[in-house]
């Protein structure tokens, strides 16, 4: 197809009408007419220019440019497109400051959640960890622990516990020490060994079953003092700071909650009550007092108080309940009456 | 030199100073294409010496051009001196298969294209393949996309009232401050100031309808 240049100029200068602006549309879907449609468009807008151009300045100041390209990006900015495209309105580094700042605060307040990776129990609830450097910690319920995101075994091998926890700790080759930090001022150094930390608001104890551990703490001048502690010694430490050291205590009970086993040898149902407080936090009830003097021999493995509580039940024949934190148990035939 | 009358009215006669003379219609059909060989051979020895002859070839007709679009004499210049630099400096004369002046045409429309873009949405990033020498893959479409657009800007700049559209020349063509279009046209500043936002902000508004524009006719056009 042919197009008249007449034609194409009449378009080029608006002049087309709507019939002959497709006709142009058409021509020039033919890739063989770009360059015709280049050279016409070239030699209408020499034969029609809008205006004369100073080419010989602009023409110097294009060698200049070429010559030294160093002063070419300022070149590039031009003054009246500042004018037009105020980017770096002075607004723009305040928002950017704003974001800035926003994004520190906000990192220095959730600086925890992002460093230390918590782990905690519910009342109901034991857990075993194992830490990367062959550490384990075993976490009685209602506590929680905090342990490094970042660098854990060799920048450091500190945790924060809360609670009531054993561990048993890998010494590795590099003498890294590992440090239990304690809420209430107190932490405990180790370099491999076995240990049950409990921190409660009241007191704080710490038991060595095997190996060395020093003890850091805050006395009662508010002078930091150390304590080596050998195996068998049980620590326990005051909110005021006193410390009282008892030595040779019986290990081999050593928080025996770890192990999810509860061992009772005609074991009286009113001090399997009291074991279940002591472990797991949770306030039994027994609301028939002849049940309390009932006995119970046996291994139970439990993991947590309801799972504990329903072995009790099924060997013993009673009934359980939950109200809050309170476990109920009750005689069968009582239910029966009461209901 | 009369402002009202010269930029936009296409006067027959080109106006003669500075421009390169005007090859006579005739002959233009062969005369770009062998003076293009020449510059070819010239820039297969000496880049520097192409460009300086291409430089002088098309610089003014580039310039004509970018303004129907811009509207603004020195960004023009700009625009077409960037792309010069940048044809000479990412040696961009290497990669093309067809003509200097194709691409040229089309690199310098992309620009100006992608400038008024920029001024009017300036959240709109622009493509980075401002300058790629392929004409082949020039759209028609965007061609068809592109004339329709500086047509309608002359529309909408020939529709401004006189006065307005007086100093709306006068401060994007002929670069001149409100003081001196105020005293040349015997104003205030403050309204030569008001022409010149109310001028513009016309233009804008039309560009952002010519835009919708477009696109429906891409439309019709992909649909006949």
């Amino acid at each position: 197809m042919e197009l008249p240049k007449e034609l194409l100029f009449a378009y080029f200068a608006g002049q087309a009408t709507s019939v002959q602006q497709k006709a142009v549309g058409e021509w020039l879907h033919r890739p063989e007419n770009l360059e015709t449609y280049f050279q016409w468009l070239d030699e209408w807008e020499r034969t029609y220019p809008q205006y004369a151009p100073n080419v010989a300045s602009n023409l110097d100041l294009f060698r200049q440019r070429i010559e030294s390209p160093d002063e070419a990006p300022s070149r590039l900015v031009r003054s009246s497109v500042a004018e037009t495209r105020p980017f770096w309105h002075p607004g723009r580094w305040l928002v950017a400051a704003t974001v800035t700042l926003a994004l520190l605060i906000s990192g220095w307040l959730f600086r925890k959640p992002l460093f230390y990776q918590t782990i905690a129990t519910s009342s109901h609830q034991l857990r075993a960890l194992n830490l990367p450097d062959g550490s384990t910690v075993a976490l009685n319920s209602n506590s929680s622990i905090d342990i490094p995101r970042l660098g854990y075994g060799w920048l450091s091998r500190e945790v924060t516990l809360r609670g009531d926890a054993v561990f048993d700790v890998k010494h590795l080759p590099n003498n890294q020490p590992f440090i239990v930090q304690v809420t209430d001022g107190l932490a405990v150094e180790v370099l491999g060994t076995e240990f049950s930390v409990r921190s409660h608001a009241a007191q704080a104890e710490v038991v060595l079953k095997r190996g060395r551990v020093n003890l850091h703490y805050v006395a009662t001048d508010r002078a930091s003092r150390q304590l080596l502690m050998k195996p068998g010694d049980r620590v326990t430490l005051d909110k005021r700071g006193t410390l009282h050291l008892q030595d040779h205590t019986d290990t081999t009970r050593f928080a025996n909650w770890r192990y999810r086993l509860f061992n009772f040898n005609d074991t009286p149902l009113r001090d399997v009550a009291r074991q279940i407080q002591t472990v797991f936090g949770v306030t039994v009830q027994l609301n028939d007092p002849a049940l309390a003097h009932r006995t119970l021999t046996g291994t139970i493995r439990a993991g947590s108080s309801d799972e504990l509580a329903e072995a009790l039940a099924e060997l013993l024949d009673l009934k359980v309940s939950h109200r809050d934190q309170k476990l109920i148990f009750s005689t069968t035939s009582e239910i029966l009456i009461t209901q | 030199m009369p402002a009202n009358g010269f930029p936009l009215q296409r006067s027959p006669d080109p106006v003669p100073d500075g421009t390169p003379p005007v090859p006579r219609r005739d002959s233009l059909s062969s005369v770009p294409n062998d003076s293009e060989l020449f510059i070819r051979t010239t820039f297969a020895t000496d880049p520097k010496m192409g460009c300086e002859l291409l430089f002088r070839q098309y610089f003014a007709p580039l310039c004509s051009h970018a303004i129907r679009f811009v509207y603004d004499r020195q960004l023009a210049e700009d625009l077409v001196a960037d792309l010069f630099y940048a044809f000479y400096t990412k040696e961009i004369y290497k990669q093309i298969t067809g003509s200097y002046r194709a691409y040229l045409y089309q690199a310098v429309r992309n620009r100006a294209y992608n400038s008024i873009r920029w001024e009017l949405d300036r959240q709109e990033t622009l493509p980075d393949d401002l300058d790629r020498p392929d004409v082949d893959t020039a759209q028609p479409d965007r061609l068809l996309q592109q004339d329709e657009l500086y047509r309608a800007l002359e529309q909408v700049v020939q529709q401004l009232p006189p006065q307005r559209q007086r100093v709306f020349l006068l401060s994007r063509f002929e670069g001149k401050s409100y003081k001196e279009i105020a005293a040349e046209m015997s104003l205030s500043p403050k309204t030569v100031e008001n022409h010149l936002l109310r001028a513009v902000s016309t233009v804008r508004q039309y560009l952002r309808q010519q835009r919708l524009i477009s696109w429906g006719l891409l439309i019709i056009a992909a649909l006949s």
